[in-house]
């Protein structure tokens, strides 16, 4: 059965307390119990106990060598895994950190066949460390660095090489074609959708002539049509989850999003009972 | 072979530092080729967006500052935790979990 739920921001909880049906899983930010030592243990502990969680990770940096400069972080992130009796984790497909230089961002990929390289051989290492699965993001981004490889030809390599899933942000998707860097046609035509495990979706901001990943505005209706396209054909699909992170107070947009999104998950869902019955 | 870790490391100098971007503003192939020969590392850095470039680095900047608020109201929540437990109002708790401690660069 595919979940639906949203980003956990503490703003939004009141929002949500009047449509206890619209929310099945919360999505946690995993740095954040990772940074606040024994409370972010005890934390994870709780949030586990109280429903479904997923765990997103943001600075796992998997794109440049820097994924591999923190081994105590993995273990941490291991720990917390073990906690929360989670066996897989997302983070994306870009790098955040170079040497011990923060981005604090997602920087996107040059995609070449040696940028794949690298990517796969962190996939493996932090894999191996965390005792569990990465699930990988497709990231929006405000430049491009272009390539012989298309975004999603880079993610279907990875997930061969590596047996990870990914996770595909529809909206980021959507962002990139508005920002003139791919034909979102094409991306999603060539996504092995049989790996995605997960779906995000978000509204985003557009700012002097860019569209800015912000999270703060209500989810586009083009990007829940694709949704409905998209999600019959992804079998693995766990949940679809919408990302707010700014301008909480406007919660009554976050249930539009939420009850947009149900409508096509439980059609979806109710097609694979059908399916399973038959 | 293409380095894509030089690549990056010149894509965070952009992103980072005002002064190195203003230069590579001023000259997109110059920059590039200077620091990273004359192959297709050079030939990608040079043609990114300078728009797009710009825009990103007023998001990190952004992000940065949200990011050092936090992390300030992070260890004071565990300075006061810390001194409560062991009755040092002076108590400093050391490092995180992942090994940075007050003075690390964020």
């Amino acid at each position: 059965m595919i979940r639906v739920g949203c980003t956990f921001r503490a703003g939004l909880i009141p929002h949500l307390w009047a449509h206890p049906d619209l929310v099945d899983v919360f999505e946690y930010t995993l740095d954040s119990f990772v940074a606040a030592g024994d409370d972010g243990r005890r934390a994870a502990a709780t949030c586990a106990g109280s429903g479904p969680l997923r765990l997103h990770s943001i600075d796992l940096s998997l794109g440049s060598p820097a994924a591999r400069a923190r081994p105590r972080h993995l273990e941490e992130i291991r720990e917390i895994m073990r906690i929360t009796c989670v066996d897989e984790i997302s983070d994306h497909l870009a790098y955040s950190r170079v040497g011990d230089r923060r981005l604090h961002d997602f920087a996107p990929l040059w995609r070449v066949e040696e940028q794949v390289d690298l990517l796969a051989e962190n996939v493996e290492w932090v894999q191996e460390r965390i005792g569990g699965r990465l699930v990988l993001e497709n990231v929006a981004s405000l430049y491009d660095p272009g390539g012989e490889l298309t975004g999603a030809e880079v993610a279907n390599e990875v997930v061969r090489r590596t047996g990870c899933g990914l996770l595909l942000d529809i909206s980021n998707v959507l962002i990139n074609e508005i920002n003139g860097f791919c034909d979102a046609n094409v991306e999603l035509a060539t996504l092995d959708l049989g790996a995605v495990v997960e779906v995000h979706l978000a509204g985003g901001e557009l700012v002097d002539g860019l569209m800015w990943d912000a999270h703060s505005s209500p989810v586009p209706r083009s990007d829940i049509e694709w949704l409905a396209a998209l999600l019959p054909s992804m079998p693995a699909c766990q949940a679809v989850i919408v990302e707010r992170d700014e301008r909480l107070q406007n919660g009554a947009e976050l249930i539009d999003d939420l009850r947009a999104v149900r409508a096509v998950v439980d059609d979806v869902n109710a097609a694979r009972t059908v399916g399973a019955l038959a | 072979m293409r380095d894509v870790v030089a690549t990056q490391q010149i894509v965070a100098d952009l992103l980072i530092d005002p002064e190195a971007r203003r230069a590579w503003e001023a000259d997109p192939a110059g920059f590039a080729s200077e620091r990273l020969g004359q192959g297709d590392e050079a030939a990608m850095v040079a043609s990114l967006d300078p728009a797009g470039v710009a825009a990103a680095a007023r998001s990190h900047v952004v992000k940065k500052e949200r990011f050092d608020y936090l992390h300030r109201l992070h260890h004071e929540h565990e300075d006061r935790k810390a001194a409560r437990a062991t009755g040092d109002h002076h108590h400093d708790h050391g490092r995180h979990p992942d090994g940075h401690d007050h003075r690390s660069p964020a």
